[in-house]
Protein backbone atom coordinates (compact mmCIF):
# COMPACT_ATOMS: atom_id res chain seq x y z
CA UNK A 1 0.00 0.00 0.00
CA UNK A 2 1.47 3.37 -1.04
CA UNK A 3 1.59 6.43 1.22
CA UNK A 4 -1.18 8.05 -0.79
CA UNK A 5 -3.40 5.01 -0.38
CA UNK A 6 -2.73 5.15 3.36
CA UNK A 7 -3.62 8.81 3.37
CA UNK A 8 -6.89 8.10 1.53
CA UNK A 9 -7.74 5.30 3.98
CA UNK A 10 -7.16 7.64 6.95
CA UNK A 11 -9.26 10.30 5.21
CA UNK A 12 -12.16 7.85 4.91
CA UNK A 13 -12.06 7.20 8.69
CA UNK A 14 -11.80 10.96 9.29
CA UNK A 15 -14.85 11.67 7.12
CA UNK A 16 -16.86 9.16 9.13
CA UNK A 17 -16.03 11.11 12.31
CA UNK A 18 -17.05 14.50 10.96
CA UNK A 19 -20.47 15.72 12.14
CA UNK A 20 -23.23 16.42 9.61
CA UNK A 21 -23.28 19.85 8.00
CA UNK A 22 -19.52 19.88 7.47
CA UNK A 23 -19.55 18.38 3.97
CA UNK A 24 -17.76 21.33 2.42
CA UNK A 25 -14.92 21.08 4.92
CA UNK A 26 -14.55 17.36 4.17
CA UNK A 27 -14.52 17.84 0.41
CA UNK A 28 -12.02 20.71 0.63
CA UNK A 29 -9.59 18.80 2.84
CA UNK A 30 -9.89 15.57 0.89
CA UNK A 31 -9.39 17.36 -2.43
CA UNK A 32 -6.11 18.83 -1.14
CA UNK A 33 -4.86 15.28 -0.58
CA UNK A 34 -4.59 14.93 -4.37
CA UNK A 35 -2.34 17.99 -4.62
CA UNK A 36 0.08 17.49 -1.73
CA UNK A 37 3.13 15.37 -2.46
CA UNK A 38 3.33 11.75 -1.36
CA UNK A 39 5.55 12.55 1.63
CA UNK A 40 3.04 15.06 2.96
CA UNK A 41 -0.13 13.11 2.19
CA UNK A 42 -0.18 10.96 5.35
CA UNK A 43 0.59 13.95 7.58
CA UNK A 44 -2.19 15.93 5.88
CA UNK A 45 -4.66 13.07 6.37
CA UNK A 46 -3.71 12.71 10.06
CA UNK A 47 -4.31 16.44 10.51
CA UNK A 48 -7.70 15.95 8.90
CA UNK A 49 -8.41 13.12 11.35
CA UNK A 50 -7.43 15.27 14.35
CA UNK A 51 -9.53 18.23 13.14
CA UNK A 52 -12.57 16.03 12.56
CA UNK A 53 -12.24 14.34 15.97
CA UNK A 54 -12.14 17.76 17.64
CA UNK A 55 -15.11 18.92 15.59
CA UNK A 56 -17.09 15.81 16.50
CA UNK A 57 -16.37 16.38 20.19
CA UNK A 58 -17.23 20.07 19.91
CA UNK A 59 -20.59 19.17 18.33
CA UNK A 60 -21.38 16.73 21.15
CA UNK A 61 -20.04 18.88 23.99
CA UNK A 62 -23.35 20.43 24.96
CA UNK A 63 -25.51 17.39 25.45
CA UNK A 64 -22.95 14.62 26.05
CA UNK A 65 -23.42 12.76 29.33
CA UNK A 66 -20.75 10.78 31.20
CA UNK A 67 -22.31 7.57 29.92
CA UNK A 68 -22.15 8.73 26.29
CA UNK A 69 -18.54 9.85 26.82
CA UNK A 70 -17.66 6.39 28.16
CA UNK A 71 -19.34 4.69 25.18
CA UNK A 72 -17.64 6.97 22.66
CA UNK A 73 -14.29 6.45 24.37
CA UNK A 74 -14.73 2.69 24.12
CA UNK A 75 -15.82 2.92 20.46
CA UNK A 76 -12.79 5.08 19.64
CA UNK A 77 -10.48 2.67 21.49
CA UNK A 78 -11.84 -0.16 19.33
CA UNK A 79 -11.48 1.87 16.12
CA UNK A 80 -7.88 2.81 16.93
CA UNK A 81 -7.01 -0.72 18.07
CA UNK A 82 -8.41 -2.00 14.76
CA UNK A 83 -6.44 0.59 12.81
CA UNK A 84 -3.24 -0.36 14.64
CA UNK A 85 -3.79 -4.04 13.89
CA UNK A 86 -4.39 -3.28 10.20
CA UNK A 87 -1.30 -1.05 10.08
CA UNK A 88 0.95 -3.60 11.78
CA UNK A 89 -0.30 -6.35 9.46
CA UNK A 90 -0.07 -4.27 6.27
CA UNK A 91 3.34 -2.78 7.10
CA UNK A 92 4.87 -5.98 8.50
CA UNK A 93 8.65 -5.78 8.26
CA UNK A 94 8.71 -2.08 7.43
CA UNK A 95 10.77 0.11 9.78
CA UNK A 96 8.07 2.80 9.56
CA UNK A 97 5.42 0.68 11.26
CA UNK A 98 6.23 2.01 14.75
CA UNK A 99 6.20 5.60 13.51
CA UNK A 100 2.69 5.13 12.12
CA UNK A 101 1.51 3.35 15.28
CA UNK A 102 3.04 6.11 17.40
CA UNK A 103 1.23 8.74 15.31
CA UNK A 104 -2.07 6.86 15.62
CA UNK A 105 -1.61 6.66 19.40
CA UNK A 106 -0.88 10.39 19.55
CA UNK A 107 -4.02 11.15 17.53
CA UNK A 108 -6.07 8.83 19.73
CA UNK A 109 -4.88 10.65 22.86
CA UNK A 110 -6.69 13.84 21.74
CA UNK A 111 -10.29 12.53 22.07
CA UNK A 112 -9.28 10.07 24.81
CA UNK A 113 -8.06 12.85 27.11
CA UNK A 114 -11.13 14.96 26.56
CA UNK A 115 -13.62 12.10 26.91
CA UNK A 116 -11.96 10.76 30.07
CA UNK A 117 -12.20 14.21 31.59
CA UNK A 118 -15.84 14.35 30.55
CA UNK A 119 -16.52 10.95 32.10
CA UNK A 120 -14.84 11.93 35.36
CA UNK A 121 -16.67 15.26 35.64
CA UNK A 122 -19.99 13.53 34.86
CA UNK A 123 -19.37 10.90 37.56
CA UNK A 124 -18.44 13.61 40.07
CA UNK A 125 -21.66 15.45 39.34
CA UNK A 126 -23.71 12.26 39.61
CA UNK A 127 -22.12 11.38 42.96
CA UNK A 128 -22.63 14.95 44.15
CA UNK A 129 -26.32 14.93 43.26
CA UNK A 130 -26.85 11.53 44.87
CA UNK A 131 -25.34 12.68 48.17
CA UNK B 1 -18.52 44.69 30.72
CA UNK B 2 -17.33 41.98 28.34
CA UNK B 3 -14.26 42.42 26.18
CA UNK B 4 -14.68 41.49 22.51
CA UNK B 5 -13.11 38.09 21.87
CA UNK B 6 -9.70 38.40 20.23
CA UNK B 7 -8.52 36.19 17.38
CA UNK B 8 -6.24 33.27 18.25
CA UNK B 9 -2.56 33.28 17.29
CA UNK B 10 -3.34 30.75 14.53
CA UNK B 11 -6.14 32.90 13.11
CA UNK B 12 -3.82 35.90 13.12
CA UNK B 13 -1.23 33.92 11.15
CA UNK B 14 -3.85 32.96 8.57
CA UNK B 15 -5.14 36.54 8.32
CA UNK B 16 -1.58 37.77 7.90
CA UNK B 17 -1.02 35.29 5.05
CA UNK B 18 -4.21 36.47 3.32
CA UNK B 19 -3.27 40.12 3.78
CA UNK B 20 0.13 39.54 2.15
CA UNK B 21 -1.67 38.86 -1.17
CA UNK B 22 -5.05 40.41 -0.56
CA UNK B 23 -6.77 39.74 -3.91
CA UNK B 24 -5.24 36.35 -4.60
CA UNK B 25 -7.20 33.12 -4.17
CA UNK B 26 -5.40 30.75 -1.81
CA UNK B 27 -5.59 26.98 -1.29
CA UNK B 28 -5.45 25.25 2.10
CA UNK B 29 -2.12 23.57 1.37
CA UNK B 30 -0.63 26.81 0.14
CA UNK B 31 -1.70 28.56 3.38
CA UNK B 32 -0.47 25.66 5.48
CA UNK B 33 2.97 25.83 3.85
CA UNK B 34 3.16 29.60 4.26
CA UNK B 35 2.05 29.77 7.89
CA UNK B 36 3.60 26.49 9.04
CA UNK B 37 0.26 25.48 10.55
CA UNK B 38 -0.80 21.83 10.10
CA UNK B 39 -3.89 20.84 8.13
CA UNK B 40 -5.77 20.05 11.34
CA UNK B 41 -5.41 23.68 12.41
CA UNK B 42 -5.76 25.51 9.09
CA UNK B 43 -9.16 24.11 8.08
CA UNK B 44 -11.00 24.82 11.34
CA UNK B 45 -9.69 28.41 11.11
CA UNK B 46 -10.82 28.71 7.45
CA UNK B 47 -14.25 27.31 8.27
CA UNK B 48 -14.80 29.70 11.19
CA UNK B 49 -13.71 32.66 9.05
CA UNK B 50 -16.06 31.53 6.25
CA UNK B 51 -18.95 31.18 8.70
CA UNK B 52 -18.35 34.76 9.83
CA UNK B 53 -18.53 35.84 6.13
CA UNK B 54 -14.92 37.00 6.27
CA UNK B 55 -13.84 34.71 3.44
CA UNK B 56 -15.11 34.07 -0.07
CA UNK B 57 -14.71 30.47 -1.21
CA UNK B 58 -14.82 28.95 -4.68
CA UNK B 59 -14.08 25.62 -6.32
CA UNK B 60 -11.25 25.65 -8.83
CA UNK B 61 -11.52 22.91 -11.47
CA UNK B 62 -8.38 20.83 -11.79
CA UNK B 63 -6.32 21.16 -14.97
CA UNK B 64 -5.33 17.49 -14.55
CA UNK B 65 -8.04 14.94 -15.33
CA UNK B 66 -8.86 12.58 -12.48
CA UNK B 67 -8.16 15.11 -9.75
CA UNK B 68 -11.02 16.71 -7.83
CA UNK B 69 -11.59 20.48 -7.86
CA UNK B 70 -9.81 22.46 -5.14
CA UNK B 71 -11.36 24.86 -2.67
CA UNK B 72 -9.90 28.38 -2.88
CA UNK B 73 -10.31 31.17 -0.34
CA UNK B 74 -9.99 34.95 -0.41
CA UNK B 75 -10.79 37.69 2.10
CA UNK B 76 -14.10 39.53 1.62
CA UNK B 77 -14.28 43.32 2.13
CA UNK B 78 -15.39 42.66 5.72
CA UNK B 79 -12.58 40.15 6.06
CA UNK B 80 -10.01 42.73 5.01
CA UNK B 81 -11.40 45.22 7.55
CA UNK B 82 -11.38 42.64 10.36
CA UNK B 83 -7.89 41.42 9.42
CA UNK B 84 -6.57 45.01 9.44
CA UNK B 85 -8.14 45.67 12.84
CA UNK B 86 -6.96 42.39 14.38
CA UNK B 87 -3.41 42.73 13.06
CA UNK B 88 -3.22 46.38 14.18
CA UNK B 89 -4.48 45.43 17.66
CA UNK B 90 -1.91 42.64 17.83
CA UNK B 91 0.86 45.02 16.78
CA UNK B 92 -0.24 47.58 19.37
CA UNK B 93 -0.28 44.90 22.06
CA UNK B 94 3.17 43.71 21.07
CA UNK B 95 4.33 47.35 21.21
CA UNK B 96 2.94 47.74 24.74
CA UNK B 97 4.65 44.55 25.79
CA UNK B 98 8.01 45.83 24.57
CA UNK B 99 7.54 49.33 26.01
CA UNK B 100 6.72 48.21 29.59
CA UNK B 101 10.21 47.01 30.54
CA UNK B 102 11.66 49.97 28.66
CA UNK B 103 9.62 52.31 30.89
CA UNK B 104 10.63 50.31 33.93
CA UNK B 105 14.29 50.84 33.18
CA UNK B 106 13.92 54.60 32.65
Amino acid sequence: MSRREWALAIARVARWLLPRGRGEWAEAMEAELYYVDDEEAVRWALGYLVANSRERIRAMKIEMTARQARRLNLALALVFAGLMLVVSYAMKGSPEVWTVIGLLTAVWMVPFGYLSQREASGCGRARGSAA
Amino acid sequence: MTRPRRASAQTLLVLQAFMAHRRRWRHGYDLSSETGLPSGTIYPVLMRLSERQLLDAEWEPSPTPGRPPRRMYRLTADGVAVAKAELAAEEAEAGDFVSVPARGRA
